[in-house]
């Protein structure tokens, strides 16, 4: 490793900067951007300042334009119009053939380099304009103002748009709702455990007329058919008018009154209901019957002393 | 953003207008509020309030969950001389052909061109361009240059 490549890192094989193809004028005009872009460079001494004299050079606040020359032109200045013209190659000596073919084969590797380079180039100009079309309708973007009316009528209406619709429920409101919910839920489970307990204690006041063995059958047939004959026959006349007769408000009328009744009481077909039977098994109703009886007989002693 | 509920407010505001009623309410939602908007700017409504089912508020409520379903945009219809300021109002864009216009597109509907099957602008006629989640007056659009979906146009 040489002394000089530790500048660069201690690497070696730094190629040095590339020369440009084109370095004097340039192969195109201006874009507008470039024209735009250079408008303020200016160059040289300020104001006042006398300049240095220098034999040969004139100092130009703002750089003339220098001329382009296509790459076309180039061609046919630099390349076609030095190729050697009418020559008698029979004339020649081997070398000097040679020398010609040699500054051909040259010319055309420079032909070629300049066509690469052209195209190199159209193509970074390319890139360059769409970044800069870009920028621009951005700039356009930014920089669009709505109009006086729009900005002093629709304030409110367009800080609406800029958030959300709507405002989500806070952490607390969201746990009350939950609450709520939970508490709904229970007590429709409560609702339909409490039908449950009721029907199941309506089957259960039933079951004591349930016929269930073969003895209270036969007694039971007996009782209807034998002993109570006028009963069950003055039933079966009564169904039979029931039927007849039009009004079905007449057939539901006793089976209304008993709803009604077991349910200003609190009972299941005049026997003890739901609450009655709770109160029972929590010990309450006896609680309740054993503070009263204290309390009479506190106003009994009151009274006798 | 639904097209068929653009639709059934388009169809909503011409059914009011039909018969002459001064004020109405749409559902609140943000395309409703943008297209309102867009209508309250270029002058084919008069008025533009939140409200609720029951008419507009009083005072200032927020929209929450729990009365979203309530909340109302009421807006103020126009007419001229007994006559409704919207004589017509109508998709572009339906929700089995919807129409998504370039820049140079919309250019040439704000200059007066007819693009693909959408008839020319017409004086006191307004379209109506939907882009980044935002609604444009065509005209706005071509200035701002945003391509987007052709949504309804109103005259």
């Amino acid at each position: 490793m040489g002394k000089g490549v530790l500048k660069y890192g201690g690497k070696s094989g730094i190629l040095p900067k590339v020369r440009p193809v084109f370095k004097r004028n340039p192969i195109r005009a201006k874009t507008a951007y470039e024209i735009e872009k250079e408008a303020h460079l200016e160059h040289g001494f300020a104001e006042g300042v006398p300049l240095p004299k220098k034999t040969g050079f004139e100092f130009h606040r703002i750089q003339p334009e220098k001329k382009v020359i296509s790459v076309e032109e180039r061609i046919k200045l630099n390349i076609e119009s030095k190729a050697p013209q009418n020559v008698d190659e029979s004339k020649l000596t081997q070398d000097q053939i040679w020398k010609l073919k040699r500054d051909e084969i040259r010319r055309d590797y420079l032909k070629q380099a300049y066509l690469t380079e052209a195209s190199r180039l159209k193509k970074i100009d390319e890139i360059v304009a769409q970044q800069e079309e870009k920028k621009k309708h951005q700039t356009e973007l930014d920089d669009y103002e709505e109009s006086d009316a729009v900005k002093l009528t629709l304030p409110t209406v367009d800080s609406y748009l800029k958030g959300p619709i709507m405002r989500n429920r806070t952490k607390e409101e969201q746990q009350l709702v939950e609450q709520q919910r939970l508490l709904n839920r229970r007590v429709r489970e409560l609702e339909v455990e409490e039908k449950r307990a009721d029907d199941l204690l309506d089957l259960y006041h039933a079951a004591a007329n349930f016929i269930t063995t073969e003895e209270e059958l036969e007694a039971a047939i007996t009782e209807a058919f034998e002993v109570n004959f006028s009963k069950f026959d003055s039933s079966q006349n009564i169904i039979e008018q029931r039927l007849a007769s039009a009004g079905p408000g007449y057939a539901t009328v006793d089976y209304n009154e008993r709803l009604i009744t077991d349910h200003v009481l609190g009972e299941v077909n005049g026997k003890p209901g739901l609450a009655t039977v709770k109160d029972t098994l929590s010990g309450e109703k006896e609680r309740l019957s054993r503070d009263a009886q204290v309390a009479i007989n506190q106003e009994r002693t009151d009274a006798s002393s | 953003m639904s097209l068929v509920h653009l639709a059934n407010l388009c169809a909503h505001l011409k059914n009011c207008m039909n018969v002459n009623i001064a004020s109405t309410s749409v559902p609140f939602t943000r395309l409703h509020l943008q297209v309102a908007v867009g209508l309250y700017k270029e002058g084919f409504i008069s008025s533009l309030q939140k409200g609720s089912t029951a008419g507009p508020d009083l005072k200032a409520v927020d929209v929450t969950p729990d009365n979203i379903s309530t909340r109302r945009l009421w807006l103020g219809l126009k007419y001229r001389n007994n006559q409704p300021v919207i004589r017509d109002i109508s998709l572009i864009s339906k929700p089995g052909r919807k129409v998504n216009l370039t820049t140079e597109e919309v250019k040439a509907l704000a200059s007066g061109l007819a693009v693909r099957f959408i008839k020319p602008l017409q004086p006191a006629e307004c379209i109506f361009i939907k882009c980044n989640e935002e609604v444009y007056e065509v005209q706005e659009a071509a200035k701002r240059h945003l391509n987007g979906l052709a949504l309804y146009r109103v005259k």
